[in-house]
Order: C-alpha cells, then sequence, then structure tokens
C-alpha cells in the first residue's frame, strides 16, 4: 500500500485512514457533519497524494495524452486543465483525470478504480516511457484545499492574484523555498485548489495551510465527505457511481469526449455504443431522511417492474434527506417523477435535476475581495 | 408505466429536445442532443461555457418558450435539467393564471 | 535621437459640449451630459439614456460642400478636427506630405451601414460605387484628409473602444521617429441603434444614468468627436505655437482572454500601463492621476480598478483616479481622444476632473476615486489615461499637461536609440492554397487559382478563394471552432509566419509577441447578423452572439486568443493597400522600441456579404484581375531580438513612404514619384540599386511612376495578381513575399533593394524600401 507524504501530519490530527485500491487515503478527521460544515461554509485541508500523478514533457507528452485521453489535450491553452477520462480498450472508464498543461510539461492527475501498479503498467503499454513520463506518484504529495472559503487560505499562502486564476488552470508558486503547482479546480462546487509538492518539503505547507484555514474555522477533513460533496455538486465520481457503472455515455460524460478524435483509448468501443444509442443512463434520486435501504445497489421500482438501480447516494444535510444516482433504463430517465423502493410498497423515491442545491460559492464573486 | 406518468415524461422530452436542439444550434456545440446529458453543467465545469454563453441561454430560453430569467437568478443555469424545471414551473404558472 | 512629441490643438464634440471651450466647463464642473433616448421603438431596452448631441448645426460642419452629404461620424469628426487645426494654428499647406491624419472609430459609419440593410430587408439590392465607400470604415479618414488637405499618411485605426487612444499613441511614434512633422489624431462615433442593442443585450448598460466605480451598475452610451494636433516640439517651437501637453509614452497589448470580457486577473491592462509607463520612463510613483476607462460596467470598473493596483502597488490606494465617460457617456472609438482632451484641459488648469455621480465605491472597486467637485492639487506630475476594447485590446498613455501646474521639469525620454525592423518569417494562405510551396508554384507555373463565383450576369464571375483547409494540419494546437472566415484565414497566415521563423514555439514565449492586424474592409458576418436580426424582430434582441464580432479588431482578438498572444497589438483599416501601408507601422513599433517581435497580418475575406456588395456596384467587371481572397503574416521584429535567438533574417524594412491625394486636379503620377523619392530618401539609396519592384501592372500610375523613377530598366516587376486575384489589403505583401521566395530575381551584392509601391484609386499611396538579406 502506498502511503501519503501528509500521512503524519494528518495522523498527528486524529484521522482515521483507509486503502483504497492499495492507496492509502485519510477517510476521515472528526465527525461527518463537521467536515461537510466546514467545506460549505469555511475551508477544508484534505490529503489528495492517493491521486497517481505524471509528468511529461511537452512535446511527446502531447502526443502521448492526446491519444491516450478522451478529451481533446492538443487544444488545451498554456495555463489551463483539461477534466477527461482514461479509459480501456472496452471504453470503460478506469481512471478520472485532469490534465494541465504547463507549457514545457503537461501534468497527470489521476484518480483511479485501480492500483497504481495498473495505472503504470496499462501507461507504460501504450507508450508512456517513450513519451519521457515522470512519476511523480511518491516524490510528491498533493494537498487540497477546498471550500467556500478557501480562496482566502490560497490567497494568505500566495498573494491576491490567486484570486484571478479561473476554474480549472495551473499556475506555479514558490512558498518557502518549495515550488508549487497549483490546480484551480475542485469537485466540491466549493472553490478548489490542489498543490502539488515536493516529498520533502511537506511540513511547512501543511502547517501554513491549517493555521490559515483554522483562522476562518476551517480545519481537516478526510475523502469520504468529499464523495458526498461531489454527489451534491453532481460531480463526477470514479469512486462512487463510476466502480458501478463505467461506461461514459451512461454516466453522461459526453461532455469530457473528443468525438472527432481519431484516437484515444476505448474510442472505437464508445464510438459503436454512441452510435447503437444508450439503454441505460444514470440520473439523480432523492429520498426522505427516514427512509432505509437508500443504498447502492437497490432496486427502484415502478408498480411490478424494476426501472433502476441506485448507484451513489449520501445524506444531504442541507436538504436534510438522502439524494444519490440511479442508473435508469432511459425511457423513463427522466427527472421529476416517482417509484419506490424495493417493491412497489416501498418508500418512495424521486428523480431529480441535479444539482441539487446552490452552493454558497457560486454567489460569490472572487473579484470582488 | 401509468398514463400520468407518460404525459409527464412526454412533456419534459419535448422541452428538453427543444432547448438541446436550439442550445446546440445557437452556440454551435460540437454535440449530437443525445450526448448533452441533462445534468451536465452548463457553465464553468462541464460545457464549460462563458458569460457570453450565458446570456445566449437567457435569449435562447425566451425565445423558445417565451419565458424570461431574472438577470440574478443564476440558479436556473445551473444544467439543461435546472433550466428545464424553471421552464415548467413558468408555463405551469402561466396555466395556471389563465 | 527621438523628438519630443507636443500637442498643439484639440478639438471635441460631444454631448458636453461642442468646443473645447463649453466642454472645459462642463467636465471642470462634474456635469453629466446624458439626455432621454426616448424612442419608442427602443423603449423595451434597459438603457434609457445616453450622452447624445443635441441641437446639432449642419452649418456648424466645416467643408460642408464635400461633408454635409456623409455619414454623421465624418461630420463629427470635421467640426473637432477643424477646432484642433485652428487652436494649433498650423498650415496645413505648408506641411505637405509631412502631416498625416490617424481617424480612429469604433462602428465607422454604422448609421450609413443600417440604412444599407434596410434596403436589403425592403428588397433593395442596388448599391453604387459610393454607397459601397461610404460603408467602409475607411472612408472617414480619406474624405477628412481631402477635405482638410493632409497630403501625408492617412490610416484607420479600428481596435474598437481603444482605437483612439492608439491612433494618437501612433501618432506620436510618426513624430518621435521624424517621420513626420505633425499629425492630427483621433477619433469620432456616432450614437446607433444596433450598437445600443449590442450593448443592451449583453446587458451592459445602465437604467438611467451611469455611475462608474459606484452605484448603479452599467454604461449609458455617448457619441462624439476629438481630435489632438499631435507635432514634434522642434515643429512646434519653430513657429512659436502654444505647447498644451506631451506625450510622454503609451502601451498596448491584447488580453488573449475574451471577445468581451476583460481578463478579470487584469494582466492584460496592466501590461498595457506599464508598458505606457516603460516607453515614457517613468515610475508609476509619479504619476499624479489616472483618467479611467471607467464605463461603469461591473466587469470593466472591477478590472481597471485591480490592473491599476497591480501597476501602481501600494501607492495604488492613492493615486486619484477618475472616468470622463460618468458625463459624457462611452463614445466608443472616440472616447480615448475625448478623454485626453478632457484631462489635458483640466490638467493645465490645475484641476483633476471629477466622477459624475459617484458616491461610495463599490464592490472590488477600492481606489481614491476623484468626487464630485473634482480637486485642484497644488502641483501636478504626469498622467495615465486608459482605454480598453472588445477584442482585448488595450490601450495606455503617458501624458504631461503643459501649465503653471506642471511639476514635470524633465524633458520626454529623447534619448532612445532606434532598433532596425527586420522580416524573419512569412505566413501565407492564398487562392493557391496554404502556405509558402503552393503559393510560389502557383506564381512561377502562371497557375490561374480561381474559380467561379456563380455571381448574377451572364456567366458569372470568377474569384480567388482560399481552398478548403484544416487549421489542425498547421498547429494542431490551435482551436479555431466557432471562428469567421477572416480570422480563420488570418490565423493560419500568423501562426505559419510564427512557424517559419521559429518564434513562440513554446506557448508561454508568446506573451510579449505582438499583432498588427491590417484589413481593407473587415468581416461581415457580424454585421449582417446582428443588423438583418434586430431589423426583422424589430429591435427585440434575440441574440448576442454577433454583436462582439462587429468590431473589425475581433479579428485580432480572436487570433490573439488562440495563439496566445498578449504582447503589442492593434487593427488598422487602411483601405486596399493595407497590408503594405501596415508593414510600415509594424515596422515603427520595432523602431520605436514598443516591442523586440511581433506579427504584422493583412487579411481579405470574400464572403457572400461583400462581393453581394461590390457585384451590386457594378465594379467586378471593371477590375483588371478578379478578386481575392487570402491571408499573409510577416514575422517583424529587431535586428538585436532576431540575432540573439539565432533566427534567418529574411530582409530588413528600411522605409515607407505614405501619402493622400488631396485635389482631384493633383497629377496622380507626380504625387506616387514624389512618396517613391521620399522613401528612397529615407531609406538613403538611389533608385539604380533596385533589383525587383512589387507592383500592380495593371495600375496606369504605379507603372507611369516607376518608369519615371527607374533611369534604367533592368528592375524586375513583381505582380501574383494575375495568378492570386485582387486581394485588397494583401496583394502587396504577396508580391514582397514573392520578391522574397521566388528565385531568378538576380539579386547582386550591390542591388539587393526591393520597392513597394501601391496606389489606391482613392488616392492613397504608400512606397515600402525592403532590402534582402545578403
Amino acid at each position: 500500500m502506498r502511503t501519503s507524504p501528509f500521512h503524519k501530519n494528518f495522523a498527528a490530527n486524529n484521522a482515521t485512514f483507509a486503502n483504497r485500491f492499495e492507496t492509502e487515503i485519510v477517510s476521515r478527521v472528526g465527525d461527518a457533519k463537521n467536515e461537510y460544515e466546514t467545506i460549505r461554509n469555511a475551508a477544508g485541508i484534505t490529503d489528495f497524494s492517493f491521486m497517481q500523478r505524471f509528468r511529461f514533457p511537452e512535446e511527446k507528452g502531447l502526443d502521448f495524452l492526446d491519444s491516450l485521453c478522451a478529451g481533446n489535450v492538443a487544444k488545451l491553452r498554456f495555463g489551463r486543465i483539461l477534466h477527461t477520462f482514461l479509459a480501456d480498450d472496452d471504453g470503460m472508464i478506469i481512471a478520472d483525470c485532469y490534465i494541465a498543461n504547463n507549457d514545457e510539461e503537461f501534468i497527470l492527475l489521476c484518480e483511479s478504480i485501480a492500483d497504481d501498479d495498473a495505472v503504470v503498467q496499462l501507461l507504460l503499454s501504450r507508450g508512456a516511457a517513450e513519451a519521457g513520463m515522470e512519476d511523480l506518484s511518491k516524490s510528491h504529495a498533493l494537498l487540497s484545499i477546498d471550500g467556500y472559503k478557501a480562496w482566502a487560505v490560497a490567497k494568505e499562502l500566495f498573494g491576491a492574484d490567486v484570486l484571478g486564476l479561473p476554474y480549472l488552470s495551473i499556475e506555479r508558486y514558490e512558498y518557502n523555498g518549495a515550488g508549487i503547482s497549483l490546480f484551480r479546480a475542485g469537485k466540491t462546487s466549493e472553490f478548489g485548489y490542489l498543490l502539488l509538492v515536493e516529498a520533502g518539503k511537506t511540513d511547512l505547507l501543511f502547517d501554513a495551510c491549517l493555521a490559515s484555514a483554522r483562522k476562518i474555522s476551517g480545519g481537516l477533513c478526510g475523502i469520504d465527505i468529499h464523495n458526498d460533496l461531489r454527489l451534491e455538486g453532481r460531480f463526477f465520481n470514479v469512486f462512487a457511481e463510476g466502480v458501478l457503472v463505467r461506461d461514459p455515455l451512461e454516466l453522461g460524460l459526453q461532455w469530457m469526449i473528443d468525438f472527432n478524435k481519431e484516437q484515444f483509448a476505448g474510442r472505437d468501443a464508445i464510438a459503436a455504443r454512441r452510435a447503437s444509442g444508450l439503454s441505460k443512463k444514470i440520473i439523480g434520486i432523492c429520498a426522505a431522511a427516514d427512509v432505509s435501504g437508500f443504498t447502492k445497489g437497490a432496486t427502484i421500482v415502478n408498480g411490478n417492474d424494476s426501472v433502476a438501480t441506485i448507484v451513489a447516494t449520501c445524506f444531504s444535510y442541507t436538504l436534510d434527506k438522502f439524494v444519490g444516482l440511479a442508473l435508469f433504463s432511459v425511457d423513463c430517465a427522466y427527472a421529476g417523477l416517482s417509484f419506490n423502493l424495493g417493491t412497489g410498497e416501498g418508500p418512495k423515491v424521486s428523480t431529480i435535476s441535479m444539482p441539487p442545491i446552490m452552493p454558497k460559492s457560486l454567489t460569490v464573486k472572487l473579484d470582488d475581495m | 408505466m401509468t398514463e400520468t406518468m407518460q404525459k409527464e415524461i412526454e412533456q419534459r422530452r419535448e422541452i428538453i429536445n427543444t432547448f438541446k436542439t436550439e442550445l446546440i444550434r445557437r452556440l454551435n456545440l460540437p454535440y449530437t442532443p443525445d450526448d448533452l446529458h441533462e445534468d451536465v453543467a452548463l457553465l464553468g465545469a462541464g460545457l464549460g461555457l462563458d458569460s457570453l454563453d450565458a446570456l445566449e441561454i437567457v435569449l435562447c430560453i425566451e425565445n423558445s418558450f417565451g419565458i424570461k430569467i431574472p438577470d440574478e437568478n443564476i440558479a436556473v443555469l445551473r444544467s439543461i435539467n435546472t433550466v428545464v424545471d424553471f421552464v415548467i414551473s413558468q408555463k405551469s404558472k402561466k396555466e395556471g393564471q389563465q | 535621437m527621438r523628438q519630443r512629441v507636443v500637442v498643439t490643438g484639440m478639438g471635441v464634440i460631444s454631448s458636453a459640449g461642442k468646443n473645447c471651450e463649453d466642454y472645459f466647463k462642463s467636465i471642470s464642473n462634474g456635469i453629466p451630459s446624458f439626455s432621454p433616448i426616448a424612442r419608442p421603438h427602443l423603449s423595451h431596452f434597459r438603457a434609457t439614456h445616453a450622452g447624445l448631441i443635441t441641437e446639432f448645426s449642419e452649418s456648424s460642419v466645416p467643408h460642408g460642400e464635400t461633408l454635409a452629404s456623409q455619414d454623421k461620424f465624418i461630420r463629427f469628426a470635421a467640426i473637432a478636427a477643424q477646432e484642433a487645426l485652428a487652436m494649433s494654428g498650423i498650415s496645413v499647406s505648408k506641411t505637405s506630405r509631412r502631416m498625416g491624419l490617424l481617424f480612429a472609430t469604433c462602428s465607422g459609419p454604422m448609421q450609413t451601414i443600417e440604412r444599407h440593410y434596410m434596403r436589403l430587408a425592403d428588397g433593395d439590392e442596388t448599391l453604387t460605387k459610393e454607397q459601397l465607400f461610404a460603408k467602409r470604415y475607411y472612408s472617414g479618414a480619406m474624405l477628412l484628409s481631402r477635405a482638410f488637405g493632409i497630403a501625408g499618411m492617412c490610416a484607420t485605426v479600428t481596435t474598437a473602444c481603444s482605437a483612439s487612444l492608439s491612433a494618437i499613441g501612433f501618432a506620436a511614434d510618426l513624430i518621435r521617429l521624424g517621420l513626420a512633422d505633425a499629425v492630427l489624431a483621433g477619433g469620432s462615433d456616432t450614437f446607433s441603434e444596433t450598437t445600443l442593442a449590442g450593448f443592451d443585450g449583453l446587458k451592459a448598460t445602465v437604467d438611467g444614468v451611469c455611475a462608474p466605480f459606484s452605484k448603479p451598475i452599467g454604461l449609458n452610451l455617448g457619441e462624439g468627436a476629438a481630435f489632438l494636433l499631435v507635432e514634434s516640439m522642434e515643429h512646434a517651437k519653430a513657429r512659436n505655437a502654444e505647447i498644451r501637453a506631451e506625450i510622454l509614452g503609451f502601451g498596448l497589448s491584447n488580453d488573449a482572454y475574451h471577445c468581451t470580457a476583460p481578463d478579470p486577473s487584469g494582466n492584460g491592462q496592466a501590461a498595457a500601463m506599464e508598458r505606457a509607463l516603460a516607453d515614457a520612463n517613468t515610475a508609476a510613483s509619479r504619476i499624479s492621476y489616472v483618467n479611467a476607462h471607467g464605463t461603469g460596467t461591473e466587469a470593466n470598473d472591477k478590472t481597471e480598478s485591480r490592473a491599476i493596483k497591480k501597476v501602481f502597488g501600494s501607492a495604488g490606494a492613492n493615486v486619484p483616479v477618475s472616468s470622463t465617460k460618468s458625463m459624457i457617456g462611452h463614445c466608443l472609438g472616440a472616447a480615448g481622444a475625448c478623454e485626453a482632451v478632457a484631462s489635458v484641459l483640466c490638467l493645465t488648469k490645475g484641476i483633476l476632473p471629477p466622477t459624475a455621480n459617484y458616491s461610495e465605491s463599490r464592490e472590488g472597486c477600492s481606489l481614491d476615486y476623484v468626487a464630485t467637485p473634482g480637486r485642484a492639487p497644488a502641483f501636478l506630475g504626469p498622467m495615465l489615461t486608459n482605454n480598453f476594447a472588445f477584442g482585448g485590446n488595450n490601450a495606455s498613455m503617458v501624458i504631461r499637461a503643459n501649465g503653471p501646474f506642471d511639476k514635470c521639469n524633465d524633458a520626454g525620454d529623447t534619448g532612445s536609440r532606434t532598433a532596425e525592423a527586420v522580416i524573419t518569417g512569412i505566413g501565407l494562405v492564398s487562392a493557391a492554397g496554404i502556405g509558402i510551396e503552393p503559393f510560389v508554384d502557383a506564381i512561377a507555373k502562371n497557375k490561374k487559382c480561381f474559380v467561379n463565383a456563380g455571381l448574377s450576369e451572364k456567366n458569372g464571375y470568377d474569384i480567388g478563394t482560399v481552398p478548403d483547409f484544416s487549421m489542425q494540419e498547421i498547429d494542431r494546437r490551435l482551436d479555431d471552432r466557432n471562428m469567421d472566415r477572416s480570422s480563420r484565414l488570418g490565423l493560419a497566415a500568423a501562426r505559419l509566419a510564427m512557424l517559419s521563423a521559429r518564434i513562440g514555439e513554446r506557448q508561454s514565449q508568446r506573451k510579449d509577441l505582438g499583432l498588427y492586424l491590417h484589413l481593407s474592409a473587415g468581416p461581415s458576418w457580424a454585421e449582417e447578423e446582428h443588423i438583418t436580426s434586430l431589423l426583422r424582430e424589430k429591435f427585440a434582441i434575440s441574440q448576442v452572439n454577433a454583436f462582439p464580432f462587429i468590431v473589425p479588431n475581433s479579428v485580432s482578438g480572436n487570433i490573439c486568443k488562440s495563439i496566445g498572444l498578449s504582447g503589442h497589438n492593434t487593427t488598422l483599416c487602411f483601405g486596399p493597400g493595407a497590408g503594405i501601408m501596415g508593414l510600415g507601422f509594424a515596422a515603427q513599433a520595432i523602431n520605436a522600441n514598443h516591442t523586440e517581435a511581433l506579427i504584422s497580418l493583412s487579411v481579405d475575406e470574400l464572403s457572400k456579404r461583400i462581393l453581394s456588395d461590390i457585384c451590386a456596384t457594378g465594379s467586378l467587371s471593371d477590375l483588371p484581375y478578379p478578386y481575392a481572397e487570402g491571408a499573409c503574416g510577416f514575422v517583424v521584429e529587431s535586428r538585436d531580438h532576431a540575432s540573439r535567438r539565432n533566427a534567418k533574417i529574411l530582409a530588413s524594412l528600411c522605409s515607407t513612404a505614405y501619402s493622400t491625394k488631396i485635389n482631384s486636379e493633383d497629377d496622380p503620377v507626380a504625387l506616387l514619384c514624389s512618396t517613391i523619392d521620399d522613401s528612397l530618401r529615407q531609406a538613403n539609396i538611389a533608385a539604380s540599386e533596385l533589383s525587383c519592384i512589387c507592383c500592380n501592372l495593371k495600375n496606369e500610375h504605379e507603372t507611369a511612376a516607376i518608369s519615371r523613377i527607374l533611369q534604367t530598366d533592368d528592375c524586375h516587376r513583381i505582380d501574383t495578381a494575375s495568378q492570386l486575384g485582387f486581394a485588397e489589403a494583401t496583394l502587396p505583401l504577396y508580391n514582397l513575399a514573392y520578391s522574397l521566395l521566388g528565385s531568378g530575381f538576380g539579386y547582386a551584392s550591390s542591388k539587393n533593394y526591393i520597392l513597394v509601391v501601391f496606389s489606391s484609386d482613392d488616392g492613397i499611396n504608400c512606397s515600402t524600401v525592403i532590402r534582402k538579406e545578403p
């Protein structure tokens, strides 16, 4: 199992750890509701070192990544990040990817439902070595700052220019002698920053982030709460719905694909499925707070007919009810309908429009700060 | 499937299709209507549209459905589904008034 | 040594006054001058007020015999120009070709254009040559030159809302470099209903009256014109002219970010200010006042405030800032000149003009905004004035107002040396195809690259169109999705030029790379789309995605964004021959050290609208060659810069001379000969040193002038029009490109000079001397 360079920092703060695809993750730091509110109202610091990360030199990296991932890497502008995915030959998703264009290099960040070895083997089998791939998964660490006031932490550490960064951009900063690549990204629908730093230079950064976050009532968070926040914001989560549904078309991730591209991993299989049309897709659902059995794998029925399977759930503290995603047959995959959980007499489950909540961050204009 | 549900689906499908077709035409998006999942984010993440596109979407809704979106109501423009919800709610309001 | 650049005359017409005296009274007292728009068919707009020029007396228009029937933007301009010339007391006829005109406009003859679309909507497709000319952005400059007898350069700057400040800056360069003694520079724009609809659709307008940096948020449109008579200190002193201000420096940049919204980081705007300060050799801490672009929109005021803070550092909170638009509205292409005039008039009297209607600062705006009644500090250092525009164009200028309150005892920076401009790369997009190879091949083998356009009348006309091409084959990293034709052609040529010069190979190396775009007529799709949709819908706004692209500089904006060019940037509409005239401008940008490298780009598109217009006038059949589209880019850089990066230098740009035929009875051949002489003299060479001449062999004036200049005829003539057609702006550049790329012109060591001659039917001449690198 790969451990994180931030392990000791989180361990010292009573974090709970878990193993996910042979990578250690910080699953929780304290109470879930607290973590939720930390991010929705302040700033949460989370260890994102579980993401596999790779560096590629520009010219070779461009060819390699463009022929690998579904999105158009060639058209990614300097200083910007592409959100796309990596699929296998069957066109099934293996990893949710950020690709950042840092001019002389590309940085690939992966959230994978495969362990490090499998991901590296896959990349190597497609020519990553020839493309000059450098694996940063062990040499570097990733710390994320997310939340309604996450910008205040980033501003304190890196200066006011951080506020001008558009969503999905990359910028380099120096912090106490450590070179840091800052990814303006995030999947909580609040402000989000991912900091890539050398493994040996993590302590100062961690302390500064935590101290800054605490000033605004922020603190440390685990990964589990991110699963809930992603679902509330309808961000694709490869570790939730992505485990059960791996077809990008059923997941509604067509926007991550450049269908005009002649080559990327899984292209032919995806193109064939696209041509024949979808029979299922995931849509949002919700159920009252007192419903039991609103869990992954549960069946949703319409009368006696089974119409969907639940693939992701969470309890929304904002809405005070359960929300989730279910894989529906397309003829009834519409928001605003009522079904039952398990049997025709089961509790009511409604299909809903996503995202179901309006995060405060969307009402804030950073350039006012 | 009950008749009511069929009707609801039919109404929603029609609005979705009209909106998607217009959205693709006006913004010249490189997708077919089937490619656009109704929950995909319109602005920022997802389709990554910008503020000018947002204005175009507002006009698209005005022209396609005769429904105005107040300037500050950014919550409506989060996804195709949130737009469609708004259109349906405004339509039923109008029908209620008649 | 560089010449010092002074202002000796100013003229203005706006809602706040029809001359400098009235204008000063309103502005210095902070009196807004908006009136209700009050047009029933526009009553659904959010905008209710505009800075309109009321009680406009036609008899006040000078040279009424020729100008009274022209579009209002020309009449406004004539009034302001007349006042500036009169105030300066300059004798225009005495300065002859040593005086030029730099005219800026955003919307140009928009009222004339609107009327044309109304006729089209009524099914009237007729269009005379005069009507077509009147629709062109460059018509104003040509008519003004003729009316006032300005015989030197005649150019039109079309960078939308930053245009007139840029025009004043270019005028300053011409003076500094000794290329002119005096230049009349300024801009003009009129209130247009379709323009108002555009801003209203973008939700940029305010209900009522604007309050820049305060509330309510939004802008008022204005209208008007302003001109400055810019002169060399030497020339002004020699004729004992009163010196009203000195132009110390200016800076330009492109955001390379978005067609309408400013880059919220403020980096692009800050770059323009920093370049202006560097050009003036002045520290930000010495600036006493900033006349902001200050439109009143949320995006502008916030971004501009951030950019000012960036440039001024800790002093940013203390520098007084105000917006003249709070009183006259946004005069678009005239804004820069109107605001420069306002600033100089006030600062000369020791007054910092206020921002009318300013109560408290709005969110994101935290500078020292001057509220009514303005301020009167004891002494003043130099000021900075800003204008920003659609298409990402940013302009900033450092000016010193002369007078008893002036504490700038230092002279303008006269010591800077000038840099030599060289060509290091060529990008070609022509009817022959993409790149150098098909281009050279077509000319060498005399291939006629034309297709039948199938335009009405008998057998239809041939035109030269650029064959279909994929942008990704040029550079797969270029995104040309949703780009109009002009932008695509220009993008291809610009990128090809960069590739051939091996410049900006890394995306991060393009930050300081500039782009000059030179057009004849500009793109037409957005204009047609926006105006016809409004006319059809009776001014109900049904779309907003065409309006941002009406302005010609939207083409440059698209290209800059796609390649990532955020350096020195402008767009000029010279009319026919724009490419070669603009190449001279690009050389001046290098000479004056504004940038170390830029792409000088010329674009022609033959859209259906443009062809139909030309066809309607019947002039398709008049032309000896088929009309053509295309684009040509030259990478122009300083010799130092090229040497530092070991670039292969193709040629050096020695000189460019311009002239304008101001009287119909003048002998065009004699004038063209004088212009060629001017260019040879500036380049310090004799006609006998020319090895080849690029010209239009079917233009009698050009061939006659060339024969007269050349003593012996051992000189090659290059004219690619019979193979590639008549691309209005680009043709002279095709000729120049062929003279550099083609073989067999027998360049001997003593004869490696090339002359490019261009003379338009409108009486605009240009002669350029280029030295092929041995």
